[in-house]
């Protein structure tokens, strides 16, 4: 079933003539309470006029939902997704509410079947009305990846005035109706498609080897770093793929907490590369990382602890040379007893300390791989028309994922030669014309559909780049093209074939990091900044940890193909030395993200007892329970609940002559008052059953209240959820929330087609969902078969 | 044959009592000797009685280092000296510092031989050890001037009249007899004071004239050398009215120098936090204003920097110094000599290396921060090494 409360689609006035006369003729004239459902047939009529009308007329209008006046042009989207909330809704038993006379089960059963068929027989009807081609565009890191398969360039997509940001549509920021195009992200892309084809340097001859630059510190010295500390490396000036190779010893802190050796970007103010780094001092290790770095100033970091500290002011810790041969143990006592402690009075290192020998930065690399994307596309022979526009028809149709046309590069050719009367070289005028290309509506954007014919189903090679956008946020690879161009992509075998392929791809890692991060939300953890004084401890390195801790979790599911109810309750999370010591867990034995089984006690299996997830919701100073509660029915359940009525009260703060409450007592309104108890009965549980996790997702038993008189009140975890289920904590909340494994399948199914369709979902693609969810049931629901099972059904080779 | 067993009976019980009387008085001896030679160590204030009592003129005074010299006698070698970290100096009665004290004046102080780890920082060759029995006990837990060491246990002066002294330096006297009970190192018969025109005389808070002296008067008295190892006057107090009003000067001027420094103590026990704060825990030191204690009291927030033994910080001590929050006061009841009765748990933002047990470290109060002259601080390593060892001139 699908959920009702998505975002309507674009309104489509209806064109009826009956409706436009009946609005002249009904203006000025009491409206007929009655008029659209006069369609109905007699008894769904009855049947609205005696359980719905009395509440949701233009009189009461409560929930701000009319029937009266619902439209029943069931062509219509909008009106096919109202009435298929209606349809949700008395089938769910929500409606009519319990105070109400019930309808009978057959009566309920009678009207839904009705409204469904309804709803089904329109469903041609809408198709017909969309257009015969849709444009999607590329988010900002598709068009990274796509220039970067295409030309192996890396192009920094976040440098400043580089890209405008993607807005987002609960966390998904590739959703076509919001990814408009304006004249300033057509600017951004001439710029961009410039820089991209200078950067390619074709027709230059790669540099027989590649500069190596090593920073040191000094004869006979290295650098140490107490925690939160950084000492500025090296600068990269064109954006590339690096290798940097960093010697150094890592010491961790009395207590066992691991040092991190971070790579941090000073001006972007985040980390590019990192590994939690053990070797004694007297044993340095060179860790190595190769990849796409962006132009700016890079620092080693020994990540992170915040700088600011309760009392205001810059807290810093020791950044400075010693002999490399110097032991730490004597670092204490002496001239320096105004420094921070470097040892305790054992000895042993006080923070995870950091030493570091030296930093070589090599690069720009350009592999084999990349260089060969790059060949070919200038043509050999500058005054050969036929070899010019060969080369342009084979460049474009990979830029724009189809084979172009002779006529389509008439232009293009048109513009060549136009520059070479005016001056301009051969190369030059061809690279611009490389660069129209890439600013062209075929490249910024995954066309569907054709305008000379109003297609239903997507063709080959526009389901072989949905594929590959889905997998692997990029263009289509030669494999892929192949298949579409034999024309078989659309059977199940090859299909299914592409699709285990490209999932043993290691490209599949930027969708098991970009689809996690959107579906989760997960770009709201640290949007409101813990306080420093309320949450000390809370630092970027813990925050950097609690996401990857989410991705990362994910990404196991994925490789393990795990069953979708763990994403809700295992007995395993990922955790490193950060998070060990945020969650009070051991630490793990491997100094890098690590699966490590949970007892059920630390109730850390699964995602919704993630720091990230706890976290994301809460405001800076305290945790949300509605938030949480409303982030759990959208994410994991694909049920947004509709917005607050405007002027509700804010919570006030306990007043100092009152005793100390939770938030929770403060909330006892949702429960008690019938308005707010409508929604809030359905929200608030979901979050109210993590009340023992604080602001930052740690564990407690009481809640922390500021202001007020008595000790801090303990926390209650307990609820009831819609259904009727009592829950007393997570634990069994988590549980009875697995159990419904049919629901959790539908709603992520739900999520995925949002992120591969780049649309939403609609009351026409239910049937296709419930589908995919069913195939998937038998095997329980793992989450390669569910992939899969999307990929392969006919809803994702629909336009 | 009876009077024969009964006299060896005799003999052997007499024989007992001599041994146990002697292996009694060895052992008071021994506890008298190990109390004199108590070795302070860091952390652990000494017992009360520990030490020697030396006294003589003030000759040298280092007070940024608080060191010195004292001289007994005309003959004798001087009495080198360091305070320990929690020794105090008292001047009219109140709370000083060397830096207070004038030269020549004549002090009393309680000394102890030094701290463990200390041992060079006053270098005496064999033969000063030789010649002065005491030169080794050169740690000093108290410095005091006569007028606070006599009315602290409770004596003073009764004036008997004017003598004129005869000899090759025929001086005017002040002659004197105690009054109050008999003191270790004090003077406990009659005694004759030089007096001339250079002694203060004090009452009612104004300097008047020696006619103002009069038998039968109890008076405090301050004293510097005089010819031939006698005591020449620098001040009579005539009244109670006057005294009070030096100790108040006095009083005020260290407060106006610890708040400036920043109250003494020492490091008791420390939590380290792998995240660079922690908690250190401090008993600040005895024997100064009571308002400073109880500042600290009643703040939330102080701050704390390291210090060395001579209670000398580094630069710009508040920008070195760690932020803190007091989480408990604990009292301590009945301290011991050196030691308050305040300890403090603290909640630092920094641990520097300072803070160590057995450490010293100051705490500052809500006091308004000065910048202190550069020569006090500890500026470099070598002003660092050059601070562990007095230069004996």
């Amino acid at each position: 079933m699908t959920s009702p409360a998505r975002r309507p689609l674009p309104v489509r006035k209806s064109a009826s003539p009956a409706v436009m006369m009946a609005a002249v003729f009904l203006m000025g004239f009491p409206v007929n309470s009655e008029a659209r459902i006069e369609d109905l047939n007699q008894t769904p009529r009855a049947f609205l006029k005696q359980h719905c009308l009395r509440c949701h007329d233009d009189a009461k209008q409560k929930g701000k939902f009319r029937i009266d006046n619902l439209s029943t042009d069931f062509a219509n989207p909008r009106a096919a997704e109202k009435w298929n909330e209606v349809v949700f809704r008395i089938n769910a038993g929500e409606m009519p509410p319990e105070e109400e006379p019930r309808p009978t089960a057959r009566e309920i059963g009678g009207m839904a079947e009705y409204l469904t068929a309804k709803i089904r027989a329109g469903a041609a009807a809408r198709m017909a009305k969309r257009g015969r081609v849709q444009h999607y565009r590329l988010s900002r890191q598709e068009y990274a990846h796509t220039v970067y398969d295409l030309l192996g360039v890396v192009f920094d997509v976040e440098a400043p005035g580089a890209f405008n940001e993607d807005p987002l549509w609960q966390g998904f920021d590739r959703v076509g109706a919001l990814l408009s195009t304006s004249p300033s992200h057509i600017d951004r892309y001439v710029r961009a498609a410039d820089k991209v084809i200078e950067l390619a340097a074709l027709g230059k001859k790669p540099a027989e080897s590649t500069p190596v630059q090593r920073k040191t510190f000094g004869d006979g010295k290295r650098n140490l770093l107490q925690l939160g500390e950084g000492t500025g490396v090296f600068d990269i000036g064109t954006a590339g793929r690096y290798r940097i190779r960093i010697r150094a010893s890592g010491l961790p802190a009395f207590t066992g907490r691991i040092p991190r050796l971070s790579l941090w970007h000073h001006q972007k103010k985040q980390s590019f590369e990192g590994v939690d780094l053990v070797a004694p001092e007297g044993a340095p290790r060179t860790v190595e990382f190769e990849g796409p770095f962006p132009s700016g100033h890079y620092q080693i970091r020994n990540h992170a602890h915040t700088k600011k500290h309760p009392n205001g002011g810059v807290k810093s810790f020791r950044n400075e040379t010693i002999e490399a041969g110097q032991k730490l143990a004597s670092l204490q006592g002496g001239f320096k007893s105004d420094k921070t402690k470097v040892v305790d009075e054992k000895g042993r290192p006080v923070m995870p300390t950091l030493l570091i020998d030296w930093v070589e930065r090599e690069g720009p690399l350009l592999g084999e791989t990349d260089q060969a994307k790059r060949e070919g596309i200038l043509p050999e022979k500058e005054d050969d028309p036929v070899e010019v526009r060969e080369c342009l028809k084979s460049f474009a149709g990979r830029a724009w994922r189809r084979p172009a046309s002779d006529g389509e590069m008439e232009r293009y050719m048109e513009f060549i030669s136009a520059e070479q009367e005016a001056g301009v070289e051969f190369q030059a005028a061809y690279k611009s014309a490389l660069a129209g290309i890439l600013v062209s509506r075929s490249f910024v954007n995954l066309e569907e559909g054709s305008p000379e014919e109003n297609r239903s189903h997507l063709n080959d090679f526009e389901l072989a780049s949905r594929l590959s956008y889905f997998l692997w946020s990029s263009m289509p690879d030669e494999k892929l093209f192949a298949a579409a161009r034999d024309g078989k992509l659309h059977s199940p075998g090859r299909l299914k074939e592409e699709f285990d392929r490209m999932i043993s791809d290691p490209r599949i890692s930027r969708f098991l990091e970009s689809f996690p991060r959107q579906w989760l939300q997960l770009h709201r953890v640290g949007m409101f900044q813990p306080d420093p004084n309320l949450y000390p401890e809370y630092d970027p390195w813990l925050e950097e940890s609690m996401v990857m801790e989410s991705t990362a979790y994910f990404a196991e599911m994925f490789r393990k193909n795990l069953p979708l109810r763990e994403a809700v309750d295992s007995n395993w999370t990922m955790l490193n030395s950060r998070l060990a010591a945020h969650y009070d867990l051991p630490v793990p034995k491997e100094a890098e993200l690590t699966r490590v089984s949970v007892k059920p006690e630390s109730l850390r299996g699964g995602l919704l007892t993630h720091a990230s997830i706890l976290s994301l919701t809460s405001d800076g100073t305290r945790h949300r329970p509605v938030h949480r509660g409303a982030w759990l029915s959208e994410t994991i359940l694909a049920r947004t609940p509709p917005p607050p009525p405007p002027n509700v009260e804010p919570l006030e703060p306990v007043k100092s002559d009152q005793p100390k409450i939770t938030i929770r007592s403060k909330l006892e309104a949702h429960a008690t008052q019938e308005n707010c108890a409508s929604c809030h009965a359905k929200i608030d549980p979901l979050g109210l059953a993590f009340e023992n996790f604080d602001a930052i997702g740690r564990w407690r038993d009481t809640e922390r209240v500021e202001g007020g008189t008595g000790a801090d009140p303990p926390v209650d975890a307990s609820g009831t959820l819609p259904g009727g289920k009592a829950f007393s904590g997570p634990v069994e909340f988590k549980r009875l929330l697995a159990e419904d494994e049919d629901r959790l399948a539908e709603a992520f199914v739900e999520h995925l087609a949002t992120y591969a369709l780049r649309r939403l979902v609609t009351v026409d693609d239910d049937e296709q969902i419930h589908k995919i969810v069913s195939s998937a049931k038998p095997g329980g629901y793992l989450l390669q078969d569910l992939i899969r099972g999307l990929v392969l059904s006919d809803l994702f080779k629909k336009r | 044959m009876k009077s024969l067993r009964a006299s060896s009976l005799l003999s052997s019980w007499l024989a007992m009592m001599f041994l146990s009387w002697s292996m009694l008085a060895n052992a008071e001896e021994k506890l008298v000797d190990s109390l004199r030679d108590h070795v302070p160590g860091p952390g652990v204030f000494p017992p009360k009685g520990a030490g020697v009592h030396v006294h003589g003129d003030l000759v040298i005074s280092d007070p940024v280092n608080r060191r010195g010299a004292l001289r007994e006698k005309r003959s004798l070698p001087r009495h080198y000296f360091a305070m320990l970290p929690y020794g105090i100096v008292c001047y009219h009665g109140a709370p000083a510092d060397i830096r207070d004290l004038p030269p020549g004046l004549h002090m009393h102080g309680r000394f102890l031989v030094p701290m463990k780890g200390e041992e060079e920082t006053i270098s005496l060759s064999e033969e000063q050890l030789k010649r002065s029995p005491k030169a080794g006990h050169n740690h000093a837990i108290l410095l005091e001037d006569d007028v606070s060491f006599y009315s602290r246990q409770g004596r003073s002066w009764k004036v008997l009249g004017f003598e004129q002294g005869g000899g090759p330096a025929p001086r005017l006297k002040l002659s004197v007899e105690p009054v109050g009970p008999e003191i270790e190192g004090g003077i406990n018969k009659p005694a004759l004071f030089d007096i001339d025109g250079s002694t203060r005389i004090w009452k009612s808070q104004q300097l008047v004239d020696r006619e103002q002296i009069k038998p039968g008067q109890e008076v405090q008295v301050n004293l510097t050398w005089g010819p031939f190892d006698s005591l020449a006057t620098t001040d009579v107090w005539l009244d109670k009215e006057s005294l009070t009003a030096c100790k108040e000067i006095q009083r005020q001027r260290h407060l106006r120098l610890i708040r400036s420094r920043f109250l003494p103590g020492w490091v008791d026990a420390v939590k380290n936090s792998d995240t660079g704060g922690g908690e250190v825990t401090v008993t600040f030191f005895g024997g100064m204003d009571p308002s400073l204690y109880a500042d600290i009291r009643k703040s939330q927030s102080i701050k704390i920097c390291p210090a060395e033994n001579t209670l000398r910080t580094w630069n710009y001590h508040q920008e070195h110094a760690s932020p803190a929050a007091i989480l408990e006061k604990n009292e301590i009841q009945n301290p011991p000599s050196g030691s308050s009765n305040l300890q403090v748990e603290l909640k630092v933002v920094q641990m520097l290396d300072g803070f160590r047990p057995g450490r010293i470290v100051r705490v500052k109060g809500p006091w308004i921060y000065v910048l202190l002259p550069w020569d006090e601080h500890i500026n470099s390593a070598e002003a660092y090494e050059r601070s562990k060892k007095m230069i004996l001139p």
